[in-house]
């Protein structure tokens, strides 16, 4: 699979991972890179940009802690992002099946001219 | 071979390309945390510290490419689009004509003619896109906060309490209206969005209004309704301009890229 195709849905992708429980920027690449296999090869420093969008808008929503003198930021989603992350996968399960239904197995033609 | 302190001169570089973004140190401060933590998860694996470091800042990209990424992220703001959106913004585009068609409509029709009932129909209609349009605001900017919801509300209920004054309804109406937009568009300052028409429509509603009344009520001049047109038509405008933008907003840009965050690497 192409990287490209996934950086167009790397708003749902991230929402989707935080879905699972808090995470901090570096947990999330991590498992991103675990669940995609490997197939988001994309700079790691280009998901912070998004995640502080993603907050903005209101689906996430981040604390810092302090851990061995650094601070971290933890992201959880909120319940806003709750129904985005519903919305936006109902739209992608909407057109995975649609885009399946045409690339996936064929069928016999009806009427079947054998 | 990664020298020492790599990361360190990494993060005054990106300090520098975005030196101009309000929330700066915080940026550096998580990018410093996740490097930091890439060069312990790649020692762990074996690696000596330089051969860390040096894996861990090619992996997470250069700095001038994560500041291009950061900065077109702020200028997008916080706009979201989902479907819901997209067509939130059509039904938000549509609802001031068929406000004003309906309006005209009805009153033409009279009572008892079937244009008015055609013309009380479109108003109902463009009341309820309105209201979707509105929701589609809130799903497409998390609500713009505490504004953002007191303007939800405010236009929610802005045509039911106007409806008991009869014709100065209108101008009840239209400061309900007046102070929705005004929400939003403080909800929107804050929420750094883009775009930038409807937002600049918005903010010179009311004061266009109000210098208009001023200058007519100054020069003695009888208002015959321009002042509250000419408000009308910069809320109209502001509304149907940002019902646009939120209809537009692809899942692809023209060059077929995402349209997310990634839209600006190469």
């Amino acid at each position: 699979m192409k990287a490209e195709a996934l950086k167009g849905h790397l708003d749902l992708l991230l929402l989707a991972v935080v879905e699972d429980g808090p995470r901090h920027g570096y947990a999330l690449m991590e498992e991103l890179r675990i669940r995609t296999a490997d197939a988001l090869d994309l700079p790691e420093g280009t998901i912070y940009p998004a995640l502080h969008r993603l907050e903005r808008a209101g689906l996430l929503a981040s604390k810092w802690t302090e851990v061995g003198g650094r601070r971290r930021r933890v992201y959880e989603l909120t319940s806003h992002g709750k129904g985005t992350v519903e919305e936006k996968r109902r739209d992608w399960q909407a057109f995975a099946l649609a885009v399946q239904g045409v690339l996936g197995p064929k069928v016999e033609p009806w009427p079947n001219p054998a | 071979m990664a020298e020492p302190g790599l990361i360190a001169a990494y993060l005054t570089e990106l300090r520098y390309s975005t030196s101009k973004l309000p929330d700066l140190d915080d940026i550096v401060a998580e990018v410093e945390d996740h490097l930091l933590m890439t060069v312990a998860a790649n020692i762990a694996r074996g690696q000596t510290p330089a051969e860390a470091e040096a894996e861990a800042l090619a992996r997470f990209g250069s700095a001038e490419l994560v500041a291009r990424v950061f900065i077109e992220q702020e200028k997008r703001g916080g706009a979201v689009s989902t479907t819901l959106t997209r067509r939130a913004g059509f039904a938000a585009m549509l609802a001031p004509p068929m406000m004003l068609v309906g309006g005209i409509a009805a009153n033409a029709g009279k009572s008892e003619q079937p244009l008015s009932g055609i013309g009380v129909a479109l108003c109902t209609a463009a009341t309820v896109a309105f209201v979707y349009g509105l929701i589609g605001l809130r799903v497409r900017h998390g609500g713009l906060g505490m504004f953002g919801r007191v303007a939800f509300w405010l236009g929610v209920v802005a045509i039911p309490v106007a409806l008991p004054f009869a014709y100065a309804g209108i101008v009840v109406l239209a400061v309900e209206v007046g102070l929705v937009v005004v929400l939003i568009g403080v909800g929107m300052h804050r929420a750094r969005i883009l775009p930038r028409v409807p937002v600049a429509l918005f903010a010179f509603t009311l004061p266009a209004w109000a210098l208009v009344w001023l200058v007519l009520e100054a020069a003695g001049l009888d208002k015959k309704g321009i002042d509250v047109a000419l408000a009308a038509v910069l809320t109209f405008g502001a509304f149907m301009t940002l019902g646009l933008a939120m209809s537009r907003e692809p899942a692809l840009d023209a060059r077929g890229r995402g349209a997310g965050p990634l839209a600006t690497v190469e």
